[in-house]
């Protein structure tokens, strides 16, 4: 009993370190391999470096890119089509449109 | 009563005591703790950072209006003056980044994760400042045509459309020139770091932070952490792995690795019995979501017009709800909080979406798990299938506005738009980034509307109980009040400060409290969530969702039907309806 207990408590450590060398192959084997050998791959992973962009951030405050980029389009569009800048009808309408969509979705959402 | 393991579920009646006994209630008090601390430190810099904008916009304004035809230099030094100020600058915001900074990118030595020494950083400068000075003198000669050619147009009257064009065209050459050597300008500022100390005492900071809801709540603060010492421990491994140069290219984050050091731990050795004390998903994540509130900002919401909103907030609500109903009468999902948390997984922004879907629903954690893990599947696939697909196959003109919309559009994570977007060039980066942006503040509308939705029908429909406006109070899961107050108290905040004077807003709230206060916490919350989940989840229960193959089926079919109805309106919005607008862009 004491030697199974044993066994299945190596097995389960064989595991857990088994798992962290596979790990451990991608990070410094398979993942700079493919890297080299798919062109495209490695194209975004240095235009990502070079720009020093998060591609692991989930969110828009994480990365730069989405101040510069927000700012950029949102004076772009105040000097060059002042009208279409701010909260202008059409926009309004919007919002107004996908609360409709979630009121209908709310009202006949399928139950079952 | 098997199925109600790893949800959380309000009584049905109110009890004052809620306030200090529900979780829901503490990670409201929590997270607004930090928020308003955030404002104590960064609002007392209004009337400096204000003056700062005023001396920009004095210096460069009447020049950067000199025309409407084209964005002159002096339109962009305008731009880039007033990115620079920013309240987080303040020595308090400084230390703050540093105190809660996470381990650093490594390469192939672990321990650079945590400690550099000053020699190294010198070095590493030396190495910088030389790449710098090449991209400097090439940003310097593409200055000098931009300058050329602007004046060209200028005595013209910037009436002469082809002089304008090649302004327009060396004045692009010129920023891409600026953009490569500002990015190389950083890399000369390399500092030594010793993080060690740092991560101590936010680890012990954490534990009493979250300790006292814990002994709030009337559970036992010393076991609580004692656990809380484990659970940190995985919090770092999994920052550690997801800042590893090769890990980081890929776009596999802290989430990733939370999920899968708790879950090889527990599925394996098992979780220690006096870590589980420390194992507080919900605590965690609703703390992290209130957060997240504050930075839902509705203003954000026209930056690009009405082209954007429209590409961004009917299409996802539209493909969520045919998602959905597609998940419930073809698939035949057999839950339907998996059902919602993929939907929102998928049209809305990949991770913090599920992530506020989930709790707004009361999903499982093994939900989650799975809504998450497609997330980041898919995530790494469109990065780089979609540049490829765009630059193959779509019109040239139309790459960098349309094919920046659709990817904006449908690749959830923000940080897999943006490299996929600056693979195609800056426009493009800017338009994907901006869109993801907008698509981001649906998070709180979903999630509100999820709750409500779960609340009052699913929930009523479960119990064969039909629910009044007090019941659903008691259900209604706190922590979405303070999720979607914050985001209201904060959007008041940014479009107070704008209206003083534009680029306020910004400097003070996203640069501010938001960028120097609630995501430094924000981030490390989620992540002691996911190593949570991960702790607490069975392999077995995590096989018995994935049963069919149903959520993946979910997923690739939204996905498909959330790509073909992005690229169709962004089509329509950006080239039918508002080509005005698009040229301006």
């Amino acid at each position: 009993m004491k030697i199974k207990k044993r066994n299945s408590k190596l097995h389960a450590w064989g595991i857990l370190i088994s798992a962290f060398v596979l790990i451990w192959s991608f990070a410094f084997v398979i993942g700079p391999w493919i890297q080299h050998h798919i062109p495209i791959v490695d194209q975004i992973f240095k235009i990502a470096e070079a720009q020093d962009i998060n591609t692991n951030a989930y969110f828009y405050t994480e990365i730069e890119a989405s101040y510069d980029g927000a700012q950029y389009l949102h004076e772009s569009v105040k000097l060059s089509a002042p009208d279409e800048a701010g909260f202008t009808w059409p926009s309004i309408l919007c919002i107004l449109f996908c609360i409709v969509i979630l009121g209908l979705g709310w009202r006949y959402l399928p139950l079952d | 009563m098997a199925e109600d393991v790893g949800i959380v579920k309000d009584v049905g009646k109110w009890e004052w005591s809620e306030l200090w006994k529900k979780e829901d209630w503490w990670a409201v008090w929590l997270g607004f703790f930090l928020l308003i601390a955030g404002i104590m430190v960064y609002f007392p810099h209004t009337g400096e950072m204000q003056a700062k904008l005023q001396k920009v916009e004095a210096q460069y304004s009447e020049q950067a209006q000199r025309t409407d035809k084209l964005k002159t230099i002096a339109w962009y030094q305008l731009s880039d003056a007033k990115k620079k100020v920013q309240a987080l600058k303040s020595s308090t915001g400084k230390w703050l980044k540093k105190f809660t900074g996470k381990p650093h990118k490594w390469t192939n030595n672990p321990f650079d994760a945590f400690f550099k020494s000053k020699e190294k950083a010198d070095a590493q400068k030396e190495k910088a400042i030389v790449k710098y000075e090449k991209k400097h003198a090439v940003e310097k000669e593409a200055f000098e045509k931009a300058q050329a050619a602007e004046k060209a147009a200028e005595a013209a009257g910037f009436s002469d459309d082809s002089l304008n064009a090649d302004a327009r065209a060396a004045i692009t050459g010129w920023r891409d020139a600026k953009l490569a050597a500002g990015k190389a300008k950083k890399k000369t500022t390399a500092k030594g770091y010793n993080q060690i100390g740092y991560l101590i005492g936010l680890g012990i900071f954490f534990a009493f932070f979250f300790g006292i809801g814990v002994a709030g709540m009337g559970q036992s603060l010393g076991k609580f952490l004692t656990g809380f010492i484990f659970v940190f421990l995985i919090t770092l491994l999994a920052w550690l792995a997801a800042n590893q140069a090769t890990m980081k290219l890929y776009g596999i984050g802290y989430a990733a690795w939370a999920i899968l050091f708790g879950m090889l731990i527990s599925n394996t050795v098992g979780t220690p019995e006096w870590a589980k004390p420390a194992v507080q998903t919900e605590y965690y994540i609703k703390t992290g979501l209130v957060l997240l509130g504050a930075k839902i900002l509705f203003e954000k919401i026209i930056v690009i017009g009405t082209a954007g909103i429209f590409v961004a907030w009917v299409v996802t609500p539209t493909v969520w709800f045919l998602t959905y109903w597609f998940g419930q009468k073809i698939v035949k999902m057999p839950s339907k909080r998996l059902n919602a948390t993929i939907c929102s997984d998928m049209s809305v922004c990949g991770v913090s979406a599920a992530i506020a879907t989930a709790s707004a629903c009361k999903a499982k954690k093994e939900e989650l798990t799975l809504a998450v893990g497609l997330s980041l599947v898919f995530t790494s696939i469109m990065m780089i299938v979609m540049p490829m697909i765009i630059k193959a196959t779509f019109p040239v003109d139309k790459q960098l506005i349309l094919g920046g919309a659709w990817m904006g559009g449908t690749i959830d994570a923000t940080g897999a738009v943006a490299a996929a977007g600056a693979f195609l060039g800056e426009k493009a980066l800017y338009v994907a980034a901006t869109i993801k942006m907008i698509q981001n503040v649906l998070i709180g509308v979903i999630a509100f509307f999820v709750a409500l939705y779960f609340t009052t029908k699913v929930e009523a429909a479960e119990t064969g109980v039909k629910v009044g406006p007090m019941e659903i109070w008691y259900r209604f899961p706190k922590f979405v009040i303070g999720f979607i107050a914050a985001s209201i108290i904060f959007s008041l905040f940014y479009s107070y400060f704008n209206a003083q004077i534009g680029g306020l807003g910004t400097t003070m709230v996203d640069k501010g409290v938001i960028k120097g206060m609630s995501d430094l916490y924000r981030g490390w919350f989620f992540s002691l969530s996911f190593v949570s989940i991960g702790l607490a989840t069975n392999f077995r229960e995590l096989k018995e969702h994935f049963k069919g193959g149903k959520p993946l089926i979910l997923y690739f079919f939204g996905q498909s039907f959330n790509l073909c109805l992005t690229l169709v309106v962004a089509y329509i919005m950006f080239y039918v309806v508002f080509p005005e607008l698009t040229a301006t862009i």
